[in-house]
């Protein structure tokens, strides 16, 4: 059993216990009421409430989509509306029956998982933006209205289905239903989010391109959520048509998918919480409304909204946490254990060709950024790229970790050809990669980010949050030498520059690498730091047998800690040498020590 | 004579965290102050708070004499005070040339402060129909401080702006800053790991510690060996 290191504060044990302790009465309390209260309640209050549970329900799916994964989506009440429909088709046609009734559900399910896959499929292949699926999730209900609304007697038009036979059930006992289905989708969903798989979906909103580059593949995440999420409002919206015994494509329609943003924006995303409240504060609202005021009432929603976002930007939810912030008992502490990986596949045993580069280009048009670029460099080598800005030195790393970024030539990672593979797949050969601008999660803490980073070593786990931190040795030096093991618990945001630095490289010698791409790592760090920095690198190529390609201005640092120097000029390999050769060419001398470096005449 | 900058024990910080504590100092016209410290000691909080990008818990901010303490920064920018943050705050999907001519408030003398942008850095006036955002870090560095130089600013706040520049570059941009505080009086804040660079055009230098300053003294031989003391510690 490798050791464990602690760091944070203990006595956690008896937290947990009162926590726990805590839970089980809310749930009781919950669940009691939610048995109860339709005994109290007058049957015009109860219906409006099953039907808000049920509309609840969509709107958590819409809160974890865009609140917990960043997409803005007006298209969750298509999947509400796949639901209503999927019932009211099947019994108008085939009556009522509990075949009948399975049937709806597994059309309801299967229509509106196909529909997701083909909606996140468009909306979040490889280099999309938010924005790009917002606009997609806003065609889906429109399309989808447009199918009801041509479909005849089928779908019965604009006027919807009704007068069909459903579940005969008392009104209580739907309340009790709709009721605990809410409570339990709002549970799993809670577990889920607050889970290491949740952690991993604010990562993607938080960096898309740093998870990928951690070899997660953000596109198959996004979809599957999106799929799972389509699979819940579908049953949201079967439940809803059950018991209302009406299918209208305003169920499924682009101002229904609009109403569920406003009531997660209401009650405050990112919490599910707020999207129940939200939903059942509008629902409610409306309902009440609509009876005495049948004009205005839209109007008064509205300007309610306005003044909530404006007073309090995280709603409702938020609104009552900043209030009750000192109040409540401090949070759960932060005990994170550290664990060395002992069987760390890092470095990894057989020597040989770590990078292989032939004849690599990069155009833009007519503009040639890297022409012919030709080296190989093996294990335990560290490799200096130096050159004047604008060289073409971020390209040649863009081109060596993503294979869909040169327009030429052939490169081969630990021995694989890395093809026109996405950088998450690059990643599984071995790569690493350092951006210049440190690239961390900036919502999540130190030790999330670590644990982020090991996704694709170590499936995350859906309900537990773990405490032990299990990291290869290279990423536990990195951590315990910056410091960063006394602030694992702190939002990432809040590092300095260089602790950012070094999180991210710790985040990177997560994946176990056997290659390593820095850019620039040493700007903006201090003398002291810089030190550090030189002696980490030195270890990681001597001891766990790295093969670093490293971009740096600092000759000093680069003449310290090289193997070997490549000079890039004007996208060509100018030079490939060893330290001395290259750091006393004239063209070396040229770029750093202050003559032009504009033209080309200095090439030898 | 008004100084151009007068900070007088000012404190500021992030939500409770105090991350500026009690900080005086002066600049005056065509002065170059040096801000040394390591990393997460709060010197770009420090820019920050003086512009006004974080609120000012107590004491004030003059800038040429009068109070600017409750100014917001674009009011700010507008007198002279010019920042050229950390982070390429560029606007990625305009040109070279657009986001040069954001620079100025209006169009005139827009054609002649290009052409200075020329003699300092001829790789961008070169490529002036170049989206800025496909330029190289380097390169998107040089943007940045042509633009922030074009305004002929009275007062200059630089954070790290050797970052990630060749060094013969960091050369050029020594030799153009000392002229412009020579010839139009600039005073500058300088941020910078950069020791040599920073030494190199500061009179003064603050090593600034946790919020505070815990030395300041004029640039001399010895101010290299008296920082490097400090960040050891």
């Amino acid at each position: 059993m490798p050791e464990a290191r602690q760091f944070g504060q203990t006595g956690a044990a008896s937290i947990d216990f009162s926590a726990g302790l805590r839970i089980t009465v809310l749930a009781l309390l919950v669940v009691g009421s939610i048995v109860l209260a339709p005994l109290l309640l007058d049957t015009y209050t109860t219906n409006i409430l099953i039907r808000a549970f049920f509309v609840a329900i969509a709107a958590i799916t819409v809160d974890i989509v865009w609140g917990y994964c960043g997409t803005l989506t007006f298209g969750q009440s298509a999947f509400f509306g796949i639901g209503v429909y999927a019932l009211a088709i099947i019994f108008t046609e085939y009556g009522f029956g509990s075949w009948q009734a399975l049937l709806g559900i597994a059309t309801a399910i299967i229509a509106a998982a196909t529909v997701a896959a083909l909606t996140g499929w468009l909306s979040f292949y490889p280099g999309s933006t938010p924005l790009y699926a917002s606009i997609v999730s806003l065609v889906v209900p429109i399309v989808l209205v447009q199918i009801l609304y041509s479909g005849g007697t089928f779908t019965g038009s604009s006027s919807g289905l009704v007068g069909f036979e459903s579940f005969d059930l008392e009104v209580e006992n739907w309340f009790r239903l709709a009721g605990l289905s809410l409570a339990a989708v709002a549970t799993i969903a809670l577990i889920i989010m607050r889970s290491d798989t949740g952690r991993l979906l604010k990562a993607l909103r938080d960096n898309d391109e740093r998870c990928t580059y951690l070899g997660v593949d953000t596109s198959r995440y996004r979809i599957i959520v999106l799929v799972l999420t389509a699979i819940v409002a579908s049953l949201a919206g079967f439940g809803y048509a059950a018991f209302g015994g009406v299918a209208a494509p305003e169920n499924a329609s682009f101002t229904f998918g609009t109403r569920l943003i406003i009531m997660v924006a209401l009650g405050g995303r990112g919490t599910i919480v707020g999207a129940i409240v939200g939903a059942l504060g509008i629902e409610v609202a409306s309902a009440y409304l609509s009876g005495s005021l049948p004009y205005v009432w839209e109007l008064i929603i509205g300007i309610a909204l306005i003044a909530v976002i404006l007073a309090f930007p995280d709603g409702l939810v938020g609104a009552a946490r900043q209030l009750t912030r000192g109040m409540r008992p401090p949070g759960r502490s932060t005990t994170i254990m550290l664990r060395p990986i002992e069987t760390a596949a890092i470095g990894g045993t057989e020597s040989g060709t770590a990078i292989e580069v032939k004849g690599v280009g990069k155009h833009f048009g007519s503009l040639s950024v890297l022409d012919g670029v030709e080296f190989t460099a093996k294990r335990s080598e560290l490799l200096s790229l130096v050159g004047p800005n604008g060289a073409g030195k971020t390209t040649l790393i863009r081109c060596l970790s993503d294979g869909r970024e040169r327009s030429a030539g052939f490169v081969a990672i630990g021995g694989h050809a890395i093809e026109r593979l996405s950088p998450n797949r690059v990643v599984q050969f071995g790569l690493g990669r350092k951006f210049q601008a440190a690239s961390i999660f900036e919502a999540l803490t130190v030790a999330e980010c670590l644990r982020v980073a090991r996704t694709y070593r170590a499936r995350p786990s859906l309900i537990a949050t773990s405490t032990m931190l299990d990291l290869p040795p290279a990423a536990i030096s990195v951590v315990e030498r910056s410091g960063l093991s006394e602030r694992l618990g702190e939002e990432a945001r809040h590092l300095s520059h260089g602790l950012k630095q070094a999180l991210e490289l710790a985040m990177v010698l997560s994946l176990e690498p056997e290659v390593l791409l820095l850019d620039e790592p040493t700007a903006g760090l201090t003398r002291a730091e810089r030190q550090a920095f030189a002696d980490i690198l030195t270890s990681l190529t001597a001891r766990d047998r790295l093969c670093i390609l490293l971009v740096e201005h600092d000759l000093d640092f680069v003449r310290e800690i090289s193997s070997r120097i490549i000079v890039l000029h004007q996208g060509r390999i100018a030079l490939d040498g060893s330290v001395n050769e290259v750091v006393n060419s004239a063209l070396v001398r040229e770029i750093y020590t202050g003559q032009q470096s504009t033209t080309s005449e200095a090439m030898p | 004579m008004t100084d151009a900058l007068q900070v007088d024990r000012l404190s500021s910080g992030y939500g409770t965290s105090e991350v500026i504590s009690d900080v005086s100092f002066k600049l005056s016209t065509s002065e170059v102050l040096a801000v040394v410290g390591k990393n997460g000691m709060g010197k770009t909080s420090l820019l920050k708070a003086v512009l006004g990008f974080l609120p000012a818990w107590q004491g004030s901010v003059k800038f040429a004499g009068k109070d600017v303490t409750r100014m917001p920064p674009h009011l700010k920018r507008r007198l002279g005070l010019i920042y050229v943050p950390q982070e390429h705050a560029l606007f990625q999907d305009l040109t070279i040339r657009d986001n040069l001519r954001l620079g100025l408030l209006s169009d005139g003398g827009f054609e002649t402060a290009l052409e200075q942008v020329g003699q300092w850095f001829p790789v961008l006036t070169q490529r002036l129909q170049q989206r800025a955002g496909t330029l190289s870090g380097g390169e998107q560095k040089m943007l940045i401080v042509a633009r922030a130089l074009m305004a002929k600013p009275a007062v200059l706040l630089l954070d790290e702006v050797t970052e990630g520049l060749q060094p013969s570059l960091v050369d050029r941009l020594s030799d153009v800053l000392t002229r412009f505080r020579q010839q139009i009086g600039t005073s500058m804040i300088v941020i910078e790991q950069h020791l040599p660079f920073a030494l190199g055009i500061a009179d003064r230098y603050l090593v600034f510690k946790r919020g505070e300053i815990v030395d300041s003294a004029p640039v001399d031989r010895e101010a290299a060996q008296r920082i490097e003391a400090h960040m050891r510690i």
